[in-house]
């Protein structure tokens, strides 16, 4: 009776979660190690963060500009943080398949015991979380900067706002999660660190010509925000599907170069 | 037990190994030899399941390694050494073999006294927190040994082991597959060094996409010379291949200063009767031995013989 058990489970074996952390983890402690990548993706946000602070002090010294008024201007200057969670994901994401093809060390990986599957989502989770962590400090930073810079004048919390939330909680993450698919894909055909990276950053930049693309012909910025969910999923699934198709064992070993 | 049947693996319109047919016993030392492209490291991918085989079938203790769901048992059972150690430069010796070791599903207490005992025995473990990209050539392919041992498997996969190594390094790594053979294990070889294969292999496959020979050394070394047999005389003079000539075992004579080399059916059996009649003729004959022909003259006879056909 238990034997019928264990043969429906080698037919359909689990994503062993204790592999996928291990590589995951691995590839966060080969990150920290490399500088370039490692300062490279504490720039953008940081700059951004500054920028926005910047523009609420500045703002704040106009005496005729409302709580509404400084409300929607901070969060129309704080949707750029939206393309920090893609920009990490890219450096990582590029870095991390790049490492492994110059040293070498696909092929004692791919002679563990391993899934396909396992490898996929460990090198997915490497980028993806950092990405995401390191946009949802940005937004977090500049709500607390903006808040503690306003509430003297103001005496009202005015971020965040419900569109931010939305920017926080549902886009970023999708956003993350394509930029951590498009560097994956690029990086099977690269193999060079920066070529990788470049390639990755150009990829994702049409997403954001897009965003400001629709930003001009759609006025409601519900239909906007809808709109971009939309396309996000659908490039997400098409760069999820690339990417399957080159993290197979035999491709990976045969193909990449 | 390991058993491939007419494997092929084409890429393309390129076949990189034909119709190879061997079995790898258990507890035995294996070698592949062959030349640059002859499908060495191809024909181990498919062994170990890394890549498939185009046609053909092998199986690793009975487990096909065209089954998707074989590999993470073919896997448990197998290590790996690649031509290249590929371990990762910026973390430390003992972070990429702690890495490699949760993968294969070990826990600590065992994984670091595995990875204590491994690195004590290749005397690395003075170095274990150094960083990989710090280590010479010769301690990171001790590091990608152990790597493919932690798991204690029943099969080594070594793809030049001794590679780049000093005369030093190459000593450890060669007693250490012959402990390895001692405690049982069955361990794969792909080398050039024509030297190590025929002082470490029980027996040997020359491929050129396709199998050359399969035997043991010794075996191709009968089937492919005769034996060759020196007489170290006191004194030799001309006339003695003369006076050999009705011995019709004797191939060939030539004299080199006092020296005596012959080309003889069964030296067991031929040599006494060539020193009888040599004392009888009044030479003194000092000592005798053997000339061994080594692996590397068998497989430049198998090579080039294949290359010319």
């Amino acid at each position: 009776m238990w034997g019928t058990i264990s043969t429906t489970d080698e037919l359909k074996p689990k994503l062993n979660w204790g592999a996928v952390r291990e590589i995951f983890v691995k590839d966060l402690q080969e990150l920290s190690k490399n500088r370039y990548v490692f300062y490279s993706m504490l720039i953008l946000p940081c700059l951004l963060v500054g920028v926005t602070l910047i523009n609420t002090y500045s703002t704040l010294s106009n005496p005729q500009i409302s709580a509404a008024q400084i409300s929607i201007l901070i969060s129309t200057v704080s949707e750029t943080v939206i393309i920090v969670p893609a920009i990490v994901s890219v450096l990582i994401g590029s870095t991390s398949v790049v490492i492994e093809k110059n040293n070498r060390s696909l092929e004692p990986l791919l002679a563990t015991p391993i899934t396909d599957s396992e490898l996929l989502v460990g090198k997915a989770l490497a980028p993806f979380v950092p990405g995401l962590g390191i946009g949802l400090v940005s937004y977090t930073a500049i709500i607390i900067g903006v808040d503690v810079l306003t509430y003297p004048v103001y005496h009202a919390f005015i971020l965040p706002t419900p569109i931010l939330l939305y920017q926080m909680l549902v886009l970023a993450p999708l956003v993350g999660l394509f930029g951590t698919f498009v560097a994956l894909f690029i990086s099977t055909k690269i193999k060079d660190v920066r070529a990788a990276q470049q390639v990755s950053t150009f990829a994702v930049l049409p997403l954001f010509f897009v965003l400001i693309f629709a930003s001009f012909f759609l006025t409601s910025t519900l239909d906007l925000l809808f709109a971009l969910t939309l396309i996000l999923v659908v490039a997400i699934v098409g760069f999820v599907r690339l990417t399957i198709s080159q993290f197979k064992r035999e491709s990976i070993l045969v193909s990449w170069k | 037990m390991i058993v491939a049947s007419a494997l092929t693996r084409r890429f393309g319109n390129f076949t990189a190994v034909e119709n190879l047919s061997l079995s790898i016993e258990r507890g035995k030392i294996f070698g592949f030899l062959g030349p640059n492209g002859a499908g060495k490291t191809t024909t181990m991918r498919m062994l170990t399941g890394l890549i498939s085989p185009t046609e053909g079938t092998a199986t690793v203790d009975d487990l096909d390694v065209s089954s998707p769901r074989n590999i993470p048992k073919i896997h448990r059972n197998v290590g790996v050494l690649p031509e290249v150690p590929g371990l990762y430069e910026n973390l430390s010796a003992y972070r990429n073999l702690d890495f490699y070791g949760k993968l294969y599903g070990l826990k600590d207490p065992n994984l670091s006294e595995r990875i204590e005992t491994l690195l004590k025995t290749f005397e690395l473990w003075d170095r274990r927190q150094d960083a990989v990209n710090t280590f010479s050539k010769g301690m990171k392919q001790k590091i990608a040994i152990i790597r493919c041992m932690l798991h204690n498997p029943e099969y080594l996969f070594l793809d030049e082991p001794v590679s780049g190594l000093d005369p030093e390094a190459s000593k450890t790594v060669r007693d250490f597959i012959l402990d390895l053979k001692k405690s049982g294990k069955t361990v794969i070889l792909s080398t050039h060094n024509l030297d190590d294969a025929d002082r470490l292999c029980d027996k040997v496959a020359v491929i050129r996409k396709n199998l050359l020979a399969l035997d043991t050394p010794s075996n191709l070394r009968s089937k492919m010379f005769r034996r060759t047999v020196v007489f170290h005389l006191k004194e030799a003079d001309d006339l003695i291949p003369e006076k050999l000539k009705p011995f019709s075992f004797v191939e060939s004579v030539t004299r080199v200063e006092n020296k005596l080399v012959m080309d003889v059916e069964d030296p067991e059996e031929d040599n006494p009767e060539i020193i009888d009649l040599l004392v009888r003729s009044g030479y003194k004959v000092q000592f005798v031995g053997e000339i061994r022909h080594s692996l590397e003259e068998i497989y430049l006879k198998l090579v080039g013989n294949n290359q010319h056909n």
